[in-house]
């Protein structure tokens, strides 16, 4: 039996802290268990040390805990030096002499002492002398507001927020790099190490024998795609996972169990397939499931800001959003569709004659154990809710897109995301009118607070008589052309970064306003044009697109609306959906 | 040094006279002013800009109200229901409406108008309270400023008082330059054009007037409140805000400081130096020790204000006992001598009590549930917590751009006593509970979208509103 389980496991956030430069605990857990290393260059090494060779400056890699600095510098070490020989030196910080300059390796800034020293070398233009830094930026932009270097802030801050460049370092952000194209790599790598390291377990050579461990690799196969997706569409929100968290969420997804006491202690994982096995016995396989993993159901205090990325996948709401389609099916689909039932649902987690047993005890249940069956019923189609989901079910009525909270997630990457790559002038995206127009519909009911019909081409900013964001607005302030509506983005996105950051951008006489379209956001407005009540879906959101119709109050010139001598009244008729608007004129005396 | 009884009741009894209070009005003395549990935040703020306007020229130094005509709105939202043409209208109001017909084009236009009119009320429920948001101060001038003072809360006026009292000029100043600023040039016309029409003529002022004594007030020890009260005002006043917003900001702040300045006092009054808490809790469970916790300190803040003044009683001394009987007699009819001064002082402790029952026992918490220390998010029963109105009110006033949650904790925590955190709690049985507070804290600022959080675990709190 390799060791690979075992080094897979000290990933877990469960198991251990999250320690500062977890580079060095990692790479002795390789050595100790005989494994090759996992890379997941996060940036090109080649390329950085390409540009330091060609004009030497200082090298800032920053981002957050877990996001792989020190990795990287790591990396740059070994390939200047040749080889890893004195990279770990009781403390000290690494250094490479050549004939022209010598190179500083500051591992970990966060725990250096003489921060100020650094700092000071830092603002200096040298000729022999370069310092590597792995620094989190806000201990970075921390200690130099203490040590009052405001103008080397500001020079990194503007690193930070515009990528600008400067004379004195090269910079590089890992927390705005996308977290999808790096749990691809970490599943295909962890497959492929199981491929070839865990080959002895019993129940790949005998059926009968449920090893969770090699289950959920089986299925984490089948799946990875989705799990992929799930990763992008956290992207979207702006919500990345460091590098080390994803390791987190894959291992615990594998290794992940509900409370296994193992030699008196609770752990929340197993060490080995053996272990799994036996456990396995007399527990309900439910609960070693990596469908149930991958939200950290398996976890006690997921509530805890370490497990931040599980918070985000629950987000989702995957087991929990359906419809009356899906609903029907799984609970008497097998009475018209037994063999689509046998189909789709077929799975080793849940067998149907255990299924069928717990859906009869819950209608004919007496009262002393009603509430056990209704968990137990409950948990089976939570299940099979998200096994439907991740294997892309789509035939019979049956939709998967429909099973997390973002029904429109293909309409935004096909509309918003991959035009991305084509924006020509001005950061405009070319966008459908259809899009266009459902957008500014659902724009126009949280700004009125009515159920208005689709837009005749116009946005009302209309405001109440007390309050600018009140729930119900019925002063029509100005009216704003859909044409004046257009979708922008700063960065174009290339295959790594992830520096898209589509805004809605509204124009209106000289002034203009700009609202974050995320997906969450653009869900949200899509939602509320087809009918939904803004509140009941994301009271956050709603109180941005409010915050958007302010702003673009406020920033108007008042003066010259209140000089006039007109009143518009904004009025909906519900019986027909229309929005009349009464306009009237006070005579002066 | 104990004061002599004689002298106080003297004094108190002179400033009672001068505002035509009959009896003694012990909390109307060391309070400054007469404080209702019926005051409004609304009509404090409408009261104040009130006392501004009679004091354009020499604001916060001169202190003079002017009385301005009455106006008949009411009597039109009243009646306008239950006509459907002018012609009805006027007929059945004693009260002449034919101007109306020549001002509107039809009745439907004046009736959609009046609709709006009464979607804008301040307590549109109150029969006497009812009253029109003003749109800018010019119009709440115009409007609302009539003979029937009792309208108002005197809170305005202990305000305007406040502000004079500051030894800061600069703020003065300031404060003064921005009010006639907005009054200015941000008045919207054409609300004030509308009700003068309904009015049936211009505005104008009548000539009684009034004079407000500076030295009515004593807020020694309390400058600080008045002075970051002025600070928060200058801050809403400079910011873009619509001025339909910087009404309702406005008047929560007020009754805020309002809430304070009565704590401090009592405080003061009572020589106790610890800090003001004004603990609030974030949806809690019953069991929760910090929603106990909010409850008993807010307890302990309200019965402040009665023990403050029994103490000064209580702890005063008499030189002549038949003299002080003699002068209580005077103010009440009805006192029997009793010769005995611990019998005096009962006496006059029972009138404290029964004066604090009937005026000022609802006013700190009326104040506070104003100000929205107190709401009822989430539950029918009022409960300490803040409304999601003062929190962005508070990211507005503290927050430029964007601030660390635990800074933005303590800023609130030294300017508005206001604690959410197990930061200033300093029994070791209630901090777990204060520490699930600030989460549930974090929660809800998520909810309303002020909360920014960084990947490594730092928490901001981001001003959206700008």
């Amino acid at each position: 039996m390799s060791g690979l389980i075992k080094f897979l496991s000290g990933y877990l956030l469960s198991k251990s802290a999250n320690a500062n430069s977890f580079d060095d605990t990692i790479i002795k857990e390789y050595r100790k268990y005989g494994i090759d290393e996992i890379n997941i260059d996060t940036i090109n090494i080649d390329e950085i040390i390409k540009i330091f060779t060609n004009n030497p400056k200082h090298i800032i890699i920053s981002g957050s805990a877990g996001d792989g600095k020190t990795y990287i510098l790591r990396k740059i070490y070994t390939t200047l030096n040749g080889c890893i020989d004195g990279w770990s030196d009781n403390g000290n910080p690494a250094k490479i002499k050549t004939t022209n300059y010598t190179i500083v390796f500051i591992k970990d800034f966060s725990q250096e002492e003489s921060k100020k020293e650094i700092l000071n070398k830092l603002k200096t233009k040298t000729q022999n002398e370069y310092y590597f830094i792995a620094a989190n930026d806000g201990i970075l932009l921390d200690s130099l507001e203490e040590c009052g270097e405001i103008g080397l802030r500001n020079e990194i801050l503007n690193a930070i927020e515009n990528y600008a460049q400067n004379d004195l370092f090269y910079f590089w952000h890992l927390s705005s790099l996308g977290s999808a194209f790096k749990i691809e790599k970490i599943i295909e790598v962890i497959l492929n190490r199981f491929k070839k390291y865990e080959v002895d377990c019993p129940s790949l050579s005998d059926d009968s024998i449920f090893c969770p461990i090699h289950e959920n690799i089986k299925e984490l196969e089948k799946i990875k795609e989705q799990v992929v997706s799930l990763i992008k569409q956290c992207d979207y929100n702006h919500n990345f996972i460091t590098t080390r968290k994803l390791f987190d969420l894959v291992a615990n997804a594998i290794l992940g169990v509900k409370k296994y006491q193992k030699n008196e202690r609770k752990l929340q994982y197993f060490e080995s397939c053996e272990e799994a096995i036996n456990a396995m016995k007399n527990k309900p396989k439910l609960d070693a499931c990596i469908y149930n993993n991958l939200f950290g159901e398996n976890l006690n205090n997921v509530e805890d800001s370490k497990y931040k990325h599980y918070n985000y996948l629950q987000e989702f709401k995957i087991g929990y959003e359906t419809n009356n389609t899906i609903d029907d099916f799984l609970m008497y689909g097998d009475i018209k569709n037994n063999y689509l039932y046998a189909k789709l649902l077929d799975n080793k987690y849940i067998t149907f004659e255990n299924f069928y047993k717990i859906k009869d005890s819950f209608f004919n249940s007496n009262n002393d154990n009603k509430e056990q069956i209704q968990n137990e019923l409950f948990s089976s189609l939570n299940f099979f809710k998200k096994f439907l989901f991740f294997r892309k079910i789509k035939q019979n009525g049956l939709d998967f897109n429909d099973l997390s909270i973002y029904h429109h997630k293909e309409s935004y990457e096909n509309n918003i995301i991959f035009k991305l790559d084509k924006i020509k002038d001005e950061n405009k995206l070319d966008i459908d009118s259809d899009i266009i127009s459902e957008l500014s519909s659902g724009l126009n009911r949280v700004f009125t607070g009515a159920l208005l019909e689709a837009s005749g081409g116009e946005i009302f900013i209309v405001k109440n008589f007390v309050k600018t964001n009140h729930k119900h607005s019925n002063e029509l302030f100005i009216k704003i052309s859909v044409d004046d509506l257009e979708i922008i983005s700063k960065f174009k996105k290339d295959s790594v970064s992830s520096d898209y950051v589509p805004k809605i951008f509204l124009k209106f006489s000289s002034y203009n306003a700009e609202l974050m379209l995320d997906l969450h956001m653009f869900e949200f407005l899509m939602r509320v044009a087809n009918g939904m009540l803004p509140i009941s879906f994301s009271r956050e959101y709603y109180e941005r697109v409010i915050g958007f119709k302010t702003k673009i109050i406020s920033q108007i010139n008042q003066e010259s609306h209140f000089k006039n001598n007109k009143i518009s009244v904004f009025k909906v008729d519900y019986s027909t959906g229309e929005d009349k608007v009464t306009n009237i004129n006070i005579k002066s005396r | 040094m104990d004061r002599d009884l004689l002298s106080i009741l003297k004094d108190i009894y002179d400033f009672s006279k001068a505002r035509n209070i009959d009896g003694f009005g012990f909390f109307n003395y060391f309070f400054g002013h007469r404080f209702l549990d019926t005051q409004d935040k609304e009509f404090i703020f409408l009261e104040f800009l009130n006392i501004c306007r009679s004091n354009q020229e020499n604001m916060f130094n001169e202190s003079v109200i002017k009385k301005l005509n009455h106006k008949k709105i009411d009597t039109l939202l009243d009646v306008y229901q239950i006509h459907n043409s002018f012609d009805s209208l006027i007929q059945s109001c004693e009260e002449d409406f034919s101007y109306l017909k020549s001002n509107f084009k039809d009745y439907k236009e004046f009736y959609t108008l009046l609709e709006c009119i009464e979607q804008i009320l301040i307590n549109p429920n109150a029969k006497k309270m009812k009253s029109l948001h003003p749109f800018s101060l010019n119009m709440v001038f115009g409007l609302y400023v009539d003979d029937r003072r009792n309208f108002f809360a005197r809170g305005g006026e202990l305000l305007y008082l406040g502000f004079c009292n500051l030894e800061n000029n600069a703020y003065k100043n300031e404060l003064k330059e921005l009010i006639l600023y907005r009054y200015k040039n941000n008045a919207d016309l054409r609300w004030e054009k509308l009700i003068s029409l309904l009015n049936n003529g211009p505005l104008r002022d009548v000539d009684s007037s009034q004079v407000l004594n500076k030295n009515s007030i004593n807020i020694s020890g309390c400058e600080i409140v008045f002075e970051n009260l002025a600070k928060d005002l200058i801050h809403l006043l400079k910011s873009n805000i619509v001025t339909e917003d910087l009404f309702s900001m406005i008047s929560n702040l007020i009754a805020l400081y309002l809430g304070m300045f009565i704590v401090y006092k009592s405080k003061i009054l009572n020589n106790n130096n610890d800090k003001t808490q004004i603990p609030t809790e974030v949806l809690n469970t019953k069991s929760c020790k910090a929603r106990r916790y909010s409850k008993d300190v807010y307890k302990i803040n309200e019965e402040g204000v009665l023990s403050c003044i029994i103490n000064i009683i209580q702890t005063s001394t008499c030189c002549d006992l038949h003299e002080l009987e003699s002068f209580i007699k005077e103010v009440d009819k009805d006192y029997v001598f009793y010769n005995d001064l611990n019998n005096v002082k009962t006496y006059l402790i029972d009138i404290i009590k029964t004066e604090y029952k009937n005026n000022f026992s609802g006013v700190l918490r009326k104040l506070f549930k104003d100000a929205g220390l107190v709401s009822r998010d989430g539950t029918n029963a009022f409960r300490y917590l803040l409304s999601e109105e003062l929190i962005a009110l508070l990211v507005f006033l503290n927050v430029d751009i964007k601030m660390e949650l635990d800074k933005f904790l303590s800023v609130i925590y030294d300017k508005y006593n206001i604690f959410i955190s197990d930061r200033y709690i300093y029994d070791e049985s209630l901090k777990s509970d204060f520490k699930n507070n600030k989460k549930r804290f974090i929660k809800k600022l998520r909810k309303l979208g002020y909360l920014d959080e960084k990947s490594d675990g730092l928490l901001y709190i981001v001003n959206t509103q700008r």
